[in-house]
């Protein structure tokens, strides 16, 4: 069945699917705040004509490729390609501006390439293991997984603690607009139906990242890069090669934010560099050029999109928005998700396997080409940038639900921004807490509507009393560390 | 800039009392969160005042400033004097160097293309402002400006329109002529 499925994804017309889907998928990918939804959503009605196994393969390489390619714009401009990619820019764009643009295009393409043979493993060989846990998970476990991931503000915070919780509260109360996910009634709204489907992250995050940025660059002369010249992709791949440790835990957290549905892109690469920089012994050089910094991220992200098919493919449950378009184009094309897939569809899911395989392939394949072209960008003058920068970004939160609004919030969060910058204001504790707070509110709301008010259900569930107890640890801990070190 | 953070403080502290506030009207669940929530930002911001206050007052100017030589612009500065024979005077004085943040007249250029969008489209408003953009920032090299403004603009508009088929702002001004 794997030779028959492979010698199918090899037919011509497959792997001119596989190149055209790369292709579009790292141009969408490099544009600011357009990420793989929005690739993918666009590209599903060409597959109409297409045979079922080319259709996949086609998105799955969009998919694929507008993960990496949403990397490009967050190192060399630090602006992120999408929202799963904003951890990116913490160290990637650093790099950038010490003249290792090129260097940082390497990390992040073994990076990605690498995290997404780890999805590809997972899905193919431990799918129904993960499924079982994924099923034993719960609302109060999502609930301790949320405070999980919280509990990182304190380390995204670095010697800011009390900005960043108070930023990080900014971030859950802007969660808290829209419909409340229980009672569905409308909150902070002002009457407004634009507020009522609530705050889009993509908009923030381009201006509290990019518009933010411009008005840096703006005050400086010169280019991104501080020296002339970008490095090699090759000295970024030795970096990623030396680094096993890394790969291993990035890859664990890509998996499994992947797997569970409601988490995904936009908070696995973030609590991928986070648990990363908990693990260094040198914290300290995190926001300032680490390439375990850019790696992590990196790496959770390729193996999160790639994990996220996992209950998509096995239970025919779409983790994310994006697999749920995965889903549709199954549907549309004759193709049955759940146990059915594996077991009624002949070669047809192993042709599927071995696409998603060569989309990995495929995209390192155009990272290797193209990379150091992109990493050249950090040498453009700051002058002609940064107003190249502003209209990406104004354009990208523009065109992902082509609403003007959506524009005008940019615009506003880049001043909010600035000021975070020039105060010294931690960020991404904001959005941190923007990511979490609907699913810290929804699953805290669900479990007590489960267990009729009692608090002690997230203590009574072993999966969830763990998490309570690392989260604690998580806290406690580097008080400990640093007691018994003085 | 010290104004500028006790502004920033101003509007976080606003928004967070906003959600408070509203939040009195919400059914017992729809409130639980932004309550707990908004209380605990709201310690945490006074905390922070009480904590980083006085070091923020001796905090050096952004490394964003642009210092102006008394050569280059002479700013009026309008000081009050204290009240002598029961009335006001003012007395004009030459100040100079001068510190100014040049991210303010970028925000209102930026703020002008958001509005050239909406009135004018996409297209236009994105094409003037590649232009005006660079020589703000005092890009000179005219030539470069324009070639990468009329490509960057058409590539856009271009992609936009017929490869990703989505409707980029026409212009409301348009329409009414």
């Amino acid at each position: 069945m794997w030779l028959e499925g492979f010698v199918t994804a090899f037919l011509p017309l497959n792997l001119l699917y596989l190149v055209l889907g790369t292709a579009v998928g790292m141009v969408i990918g490099a544009l600011p705040g357009l990420g793989p939804l929005f690739a993918v959503s666009l590209m599903l009605p060409l597959t109409f004509g297409m045979p079922a196994a080319t259709a996949i393969i086609f998105l799955t390489a969009v998919h694929a490729a507008t993960a990496y390619g949403d990397s490009f714009a967050s190192i060399v401009i630090n602006t992120p390609g999408g929202v799963g990619s904003v951890a990116s820019c913490w160290d990637g764009y650093p790099m950038a501006q010490k003249g290792q643009a090129g260097v940082a295009m390497g990390i992040s393409t073994l990076g990605s390439f690498l995290g997404g043979i780890i999805g590809w493993i997972s899905l193919v060989v431990l799918s129904p293991v993960l499924i079982w846990f994924a099923l034993k998970m719960g609302p109060p476990e999502y609930f301790m997984v949320a405070v999980l991931a919280l509990s990182l503000i304190s380390l995204a915070a670095g010697e800011e603690v009390l900005k960043g919780l108070l930023l990080g509260g900014i971030g859950l109360l802007l969660s808290f607009v829209g419909r409340d996910p229980i009672t569905a009634e409308a909150r902070f709204t002002f009457g407004s139906l634009y507020l009522e489907d609530g705050i889009p992250l993509a908009s923030v995050v381009l201006g509290v990242f990019a518009l933010s940025q411009v008005l840096v660059l703006a005050g400086k002369t010169g280019s991104i890069s501080q020296v002339r010249g970008v490095g090699k992709v090759w000295d970024g791949f030795r970096m990623v090669l030396r680094l096993p440790g890394t790969i291993l835990r990035a890859g664990l957290i890509g998996i499994g934010m992947g797997i569970l549905p409601a988490l995904g892109l936009s908070s696995a690469n973030v609590v991928a560099y986070f648990v990363e920089k908990r693990f260094s012994k040198h914290p300290e050089t995190f926001g300032t050029g680490e390439p375990r910094g850019l790696l992590a991220p990196e790496i959770a992200k390729n193996a999160c999109i790639v994990g996220d098919l996992i209950p998509t493919f096995t239970l025919g449950i779409p983790g994310s928005s994006v697999t749920a378009i995965f889903l549709a184009a199954m549907v549309i094309h004759g193709i049955q998700p759940g146990a059915a897939f594996f077991t009624g569809s002949g070669a047809l899911a192993y042709t599927i396997f071995a696409g998603i395989l060569l989309a990995q392939v495929s995209f390192f394949v155009m990272g290797l080409l193209f990379a150091r072209q992109f990493a050249r960008v950090a040498l453009i003058p700051n002058a002609l940038l940064a107003p190249l920068i502003v209209v990406l970004s104004l354009i990208g939160s523009f065109a992902l639900r082509g609403r003007f609004e959506d524009v005008v919030l940019t615009f506003i969060f880049g001043i909010v921004g600035y000021l975070f910058v020039v105060f010294r204001y931690p960020a991404t504790c904001l959005v941190l807490g923007l990511v979490l707070g609907n699913l810290m509110e929804a699953n805290f709301q669900r479990s007590l509507l489960i267990s009729g008010g009692e608090y002690s259900i997230f203590f009574t569930r072993p999966i969830s009393l763990t998490l309570f107890l690392l989260t604690i640890g998580l806290l406690v801990g580097p008080y400990f560390k640093r007691k018994r070190y003085q | 800039m010290k104004k500028l953070e006790v502004l920033l403080i101003v509007v976080l502290g606003g928004f967070i009392a906003t959600f408070l506030f509203l939040s009195r009207d919400y059914s017992s669940t729809a409130a639980f969160f932004p309550r707990v929530i908004g209380t605990a930002s709201l310690i945490f911001l006074v905390l922070n005042r009480m904590v980083s206050g006085p070091s923020t007052l001796t905090r050096r100017p952004s490394r964003n400033a642009t210092t102006l030589s008394p050569g280059r612009g002479i700013v009026l500065k309008i000081v009050p004097l204290p009240l002598g024979e029961g009335r006001a005077e003012r007395r004009v004085r030459v100040e100079g160097p001068l510190t100014v943040h040049p991210w303010i007249p970028i925000v209102a250029l930026q703020g002008g293309y958001l509005v050239s969008i909406y009135l004018l489209g996409f297209f236009v408003a994105t094409l003037a402002y590649l232009i005006i953009a660079p020589i703000q920032l005092r890009y000179e090299r005219r030539g470069v400006t324009i070639a990468t403004s009329v490509a960057v603009t058409l590539l856009l508009a271009g992609s936009f329109m017929w490869l990703f088929d989505i409707q980029l702002p026409p212009g409301a001004i348009w329409g009414l002529l």
